[in-house]
């Protein structure tokens, strides 16, 4: 009874952490785990876009990433 | 089309002080746009214009600066902007494999292309909207580059850079032909832009690592004469930091110090923002990430550009 009592208040105390950690992570903050399960969940609900959009929107955030990489130009209209 | 940035800096070289460019603005649209907004995204090139102020800059610069191409085929050049960078849209490359077929029909026709060998089309618009469509084929060639590129897909990424490189000739070929025949007033920078789009089907056909002491690359930049083309229009357009931005690009790949320093110069007058190499637009590369610019930046600390500019 009292191992089941301990167990019971130490489940309580370990949501409790995870629920007030989890309210104040910044916008900023490096914590994409669920997250990302929540857009892969998502995703996997929607129809598959098309290859080549999936490669652009790669080809896309590696663009952005903060790396000395292709640097294409932009044709004008 | 032109940057909301470009834009509002082309519309206010007219002269206008800012409530004159309020007061502009409320000639044009209901809704009034607050002179803090405005100026913020005059100052600020990475300033993201919300969709209200794009619009309503877009109404103005074509009242002033009207488009010499017809109505109907700068709607389809939109229409295939919007499908070319629709995020999850299932049909993307079908919608836009359509539209191409649509644009190649019109482009291709016999009689277009006997009426332009043969004789000066004797309506304006004709050979304008034949330019129009021809650049709308070009842009949808060039847009598959990159990717051909970066998947190793080396025949389609040749098919699709000689298609761009033909239809944006074309479109050039067509409105000096209305200029000379038809007396038809097209300002220098459209032709510049068809110009800079060529040499972009080349740069972009390369990855960054190719590009670097590319023999090939340099022989197409010095023959275009696009350096010289491109320091003609900064003088006319001083607020242009994505042309002095390439300008300063193409100088540091023919390894040009005096050329490189004329566009960073170039680049920190259209807006001081760039002093800072650093300085990062959105969906861009600083000139600090890209290996493009990596000679210019060694002529830029050499030269101590940076304070010198700073000063000033």
């Amino acid at each position: 009874m009292n191992i089941k009592h301990n167990i019971t208040l130490w489940l309580a105390a370990l949501i409790f952490a995870v629920t007030a950690g989890c309210s104040s992570v910044s916008p900023e903050s490096n914590a994409p785990m669920l997250e990302q399960e929540e857009a892969q969940a998502q995703e996997s609900m929607m129809p598959s876009p098309s290859i080549k959009a999936k490669k652009r929107e790669s080809i896309e955030r590696d663009s952005q990433k903060e790396s000395k990489g292709s640097d294409d130009m932009e044709r004008l209209d | 089309m032109p940057s909301t940035y470009n834009k509002i800096h082309r519309l206010k070289a007219q002269g206008w002080t800012w409530p004159e460019f309020l007061a502009q603005i409320e000639q044009v649209s209901v809704h009034s746009i607050d002179e803090k907004t405005l100026y913020s995204n005059f100052r600020l090139p990475h300033r993201k214009p919300n969709k209200l102020l794009e619009e309503t800059i877009s109404l103005l610069h074509e009242t002033f600066f009207p488009s010499p191409f017809p109505k109907e085929v700068e709607g389809l050049i939109t229409l295939y902007n919007h499908l070319n960078s629709a995020k999850n849209l299932r049909t993307q490359e079908e919608d836009i494999e359509l539209l191409e077929r649509f644009v190649l029909a019109e482009i291709q026709q016999p009689e277009s292309t006997r009426e332009l060998e043969a004789k000066p089309d004797p309506k304006n618009e004709h050979s304008l909207r034949y330019a129009r469509l021809c650049w709308l084929a070009a842009n949808m060639a060039f847009d598959r580059i990159a990717y051909c590129r970066d998947n190793g897909l080396a025949t389609k990424l040749a098919e699709n850079q000689q298609a761009a490189l033909k239809w944006f000739q074309q479109a050039k070929l067509a409105i000096e032909q209305c200029k000379q025949s038809q007396g038809i007033n097209v300002e220098p920078f459209v032709i510049y832009k068809l110009t800079q789009n060529k040499l972009a089907c080349y740069l972009n056909g390369l990855s960054s690592a190719n590009r670097l002491d590319n023999h090939v690359l340099k022989g197409y930049i010095e023959d275009s004469g696009y350096i010289a083309e491109t320091k003609t229009m900064l003088e006319l357009e001083p607020f242009q930091w994505g042309i002095a931005r390439n300008g300063l690009r193409f100088s540091s790949l023919l390894n040009n110090a005096q050329d490189c320093e004329y566009f960073f110069r170039a680049l920190v007058t259209a807006n001081k923002h760039f002093l800072d190499c650093d300085y990062q637009l959105p969906g861009g590369l600083s000139l600090n990430q890209s290996d493009d610019f990596q000679w210019a930046l060694t002529v830029i600390k050499d030269r101590d550009l940076i304070n010198k500019l700073d000063n000033i």
